[in-house]
């Protein structure tokens, strides 16, 4: 089968090599738009993406200049209008937290001048105690920092500069803040545009609510201005507020807060809701409160949400999750291996098994591998089993098998080492057209005659030879099962079969005069879950086995006359198997006028 | 093949230099529009989705470091995000493009021209009968499978190349590509 696959892939691989693909000229499109780009102003300085971010974001459509003009006669009415109220005595009315590596904090007055100056670290405090910015306006004092900052090289490309803004007492409202926001960037890309500096200003206003939490945590911008850019600050208070409802040790929710924030991000600009992204923050925190597989818990999730998982699917595997560790797994295993689990989860639902029964197999997956090592093996045989056709039962009916055969002493490791065998072993047989109870039932023969899986295809693939030769399905299985009885060690299988096969090739004209309804086999009995026959096989083994030794000749005539040994015992048996396939109530036996392919006709004893 | 110390040069120039991405342009326009076309079987959206794609090039020109990907291999991938933004969303605006249009002050009269280009780009398209309907059977696989198989098939990329414009190790682009077929095969058998 896969051979074949791997053909058809070939086969498809020249097709799409050589396909006549179309190919356009647009030259009116290619001048009109490189006319645009050309004198779209960026070369003088603009940048179109600013420009396009201010459409984007829903900001003011007004031509650039207008725009510019508006806010300068804003930001001076703002001014103006805070200096006539408050002439007196500056008063604090806003903090502007900064930060590149080095973080300050500035205190802002009404009259937009800075009130006192703070250094959160000790480069900053270092780099503060040669600045003189206190009393002069931001915008000035800002372009000192900024100064300060490029001539001890720490703008440079890869930096980001993050301002937080936050009021102090109600005296600004969220409109103030904005011209404030406004002001505070056009001073830091100012100076960063005049001395070509490629250094990203993400500034963002936080209300006072947040402000206070992130005081209390003593967070630095680094760690909250993306998530309130990105989320607002909403989502950030309740980010900080998940390390004291789940009792997660505060130095390290602090310490590791840049990461959660960050996740949430990530979460978030994949298109997963907020409060979705929030839910699985607060499962994946629960899950791992060392915190050291966040990310790789988030992007698990995301991966998840990429596929078309649902909330309620990406919640259910911690819900899964839980139960294993509940059940004894090792909680750290399970998040080492959270891409692992995804990744067969998704694979799963790209094979487009339903969630749900995708979910149901991964449970079973994990359930019959607690070590996690052949996970992506098992799931991706279920893939191929559900890629053949098998149904959600005749899947999860393999693992059961498996189970069986655990209990019965075979090694867990071998079979779950062989379960791509296993599973192309059934897959053969239903792309032969042997339906799934049947082929599943011809898998436990094989798998209870040959525990050490050696020669569970040559099995399975006699199945399929004995049916294309014209055997029907039933008839094949006890074939195979009469010569796994004659001869348990499989030494001699392919010749126990050769014969009957022989005859029946010779038989073929009165077999296609009445050819078998495909539908009989249907009804074929449980070979192996039956213990009846189960046990009526064992006799018949002992039976052939007896035989065999004491009839088996030494010389080389030996092969012929087990043969005819072999001949006779096989015709009782299947007399026998036929009764008890009788008395298992199945339909499927053969119709009294129709020559039983199982019997050897009178001449091969003539052999 | 284009020499890349030449192409290093000519990227620095086009940072601040118009001819020089001019030049750039040129060169890219028409390997990033097909791209575009035979991906989404769609003229008149495969030419939004070329405009946006320069313009977030000439946006982020500067940020553009040459020893990272090649400058073709970077408008691919910007083009591939403006393609999955096109099927995330079912309705795609080249909302920078039409600004940038805006601000400069659109002349609608030439629209004419370029209406005939996408007629006579879409009579194209329906020329070619097997490409459509293997582009209908890849358009209902997964996004990651779409974009690989037509860079490899439609674009005639190599693995490495595909690795470069996806972002992702040459490995994995070839596992992806295999189950792609895989899936498509698959997906033919369902015809």
């Amino acid at each position: 089968m896969e051979k074949t696959k791997e053909a058809e892939n070939r086969k498809l691989h020249a097709t799409l090599e050589n396909l006549k693909l179309p190919t356009v000229k647009m030259p009116a499109h290619q001048k009109r738009l490189r006319e645009t780009l050309l004198n779209s102003g960026y070369f003088a300085g603009e940048t179109p993406q600013s420009l396009t971010r201010n459409k984007i974001n829903g900001g003011i459509r007004m031509k650039p200049k207008i725009f510019v003009i508006a806010a300068s006669v804003a930001l001076m009415l703002l001014t103006f209008g805070a200096y006539m109220a408050f002439f007196a005595t500056p008063q604090v009315v806003a903090n502007l937290a900064l930060q590149v590596n080095p973080a300050i904090n500035l205190r802002l007055s009404d009259r937009n001048t800075v009130v006192d100056a703070e250094g959160l670290d000790e480069q900053s405090r270092t780099l503060l105690a040669g600045l003189n910015i206190k009393g002069k306006e931001v915008q000035e004092a800002l372009s000192i920092i900024a100064e300060a900052l490029h001539k001890a090289d720490f703008l440079t490309d890869e930096r980001r500069i993050l301002v937080a803004l936050s009021p102090v007492g109600d005296r600004l409202g969220e409109v103030e803040l904005q011209t404030l926001k406004g002001t505070v960037e056009e001073a830091l890309s100012g100076y960063l545009n005049e001395h070509d500096l490629q250094v990203k200003v993400v500034s963002a206003v936080i209300t006072d609510e947040l402000a206070d939490v992130v005081q209390n945590f003593n967070l630095k911008p680094e760690d909250y201005v993306d998530l309130v850019y990105e989320a607002g600050s909403e989502v950030a208070i309740q980010a900080l507020n998940l390390g004291n409802e789940l009792g997660i040790d505060p130095a390290l929710f602090k310490e590791e807060f840049g990461t959660i924030a960050a996740s949430l991000i990530d979460m978030t600009e994949t298109g997963i809701t907020e409060e979705n992204a929030l839910a699985i923050l607060r499962s994946g925190l629960a899950a791992d409160m060392t915190l050291e597989e966040l990310t790789t818990i988030t992007a698990a999730r995301i991966d998840l949400h990429e596929a078309g998982a649902s909330q309620d699917n990406i919640m259910a595997i911690f819900k899964l999750m839980e139960a294993q560790i509940a059940a004894g797994v090792d909680r750290a295993l399970l998040l080492e291996e959270i891409t692992t689990i995804t990744a067969a989860k998704i694979d799963m639902l790209d094979a487009g098994i339903p969630a749900d029964i995708a979910l149901n197999a991964l449970k079973t997956a994990l359930a019959a591998d607690p070590t996690l090592e052949e996970l992506t093996t098992i799931t991706a045989a279920m893939i191929d089993l559900h890629e053949a056709g098998a149904s959600q039962d005749n899947i999860m009916a393999i693992f059961k098998l498996m189970e069986a055969q655990i209990a019965a002493g075979v090694d867990r490791a071998l079979l779950l080492e062989e379960i791509t065998t296993i599973t192309a072993a059934k897959i053969d047989m239903l792309d032969a057209g042997i339906p799934a109870d049947i082929a599943l039932n011809a898998l436990k023969t094989a798998l209870a005659a040959d525990p050490t899986l050696e020669e569970l295809t040559t099995i399975t693939a006699a199945m399929i030879d004995l049916i294309e030769a014209g055997l029907s399905k039933q008839e094949a299985l006890l074939r195979i099962q009469d010569a796994i009885a004659a001869d348990p060690t499989l030494e001699n299988f392919d010749d126990l079969l050769e014969d009957p096969v022989k005859q029946n090739g010779e038989d073929d004209e009165i077999i296609e005069e009445e050819p078998k309804p495909e539908d009989e086999v249907g009804d074929v009995p449980d070979v192996v879950e039956d213990e009846e026959s189960e046990s009526q096989n064992k006799e018949k083994q002992e039976e052939t086995n007896d035989a065999a030794v004491t009839d088996k000749p030494d010389t080389d005539e030996a092969e012929k006359e087990t043969d005819v040994v072999r001949g006779v015992e096989s015709e009782s048996q299947a007399d026998e198997a036929k009764e008890e396939t009788d008395d298992t109530a199945v339909t499927d036996k053969p119709e009294p006028d129709k020559p039983d392919t199982n019997q050897k006709p009178d001449d091969e004893t003539d052999n | 093949m284009k020499d890349l110390q030449a192409e290093k040069e000519q990227i620095e120039q086009a940072k601040h230099n118009p001819e020089a991405f001019g030049e750039l342009y040129d060169q890219n326009y028409s390997a990033i529009f097909n791209y575009c076309l035979r991906r989404t079987g769609n003229a008149e959206l495969a030419r939004d989705i070329t405009g946006e794609t320069f313009v977030k090039a000439l946006a982020n020109i500067k940020s553009f470091k040459w020893r990272d990907i090649s400058f073709s291999a970077w408008l691919y991938r910007i083009a591939g995000n403006e393609i999955l933004t096109f099927f995330r969303k079912t309705s795609y605006k080249a909302v920078s493009l039409e600004y940038l249009q805006e601000v400069q002050g659109y002349d609608p009269e030439s629209q004419y021209d370029l209406e005939d280009e996408v007629i006579a780009a879409e009579q194209e398209l329906k020329r070619h009968v097997d490409y459509l309907f293997y582009r209908q059977k890849i358009k209902q696989m997964p996004v990651k499978y779409q974009e690989i198989i037509a860079l490899r098939y439609f674009e005639g990329k190599s693995l490495k190349e595909s690795a470069e414009i996806l972002g992702k190790p040459e490995g994995t682009v070839k596992s992806l590509l295999h189950r792609g077929l895989d899936k498509l095969r698959a997906h033919m058998r369902d015809k």
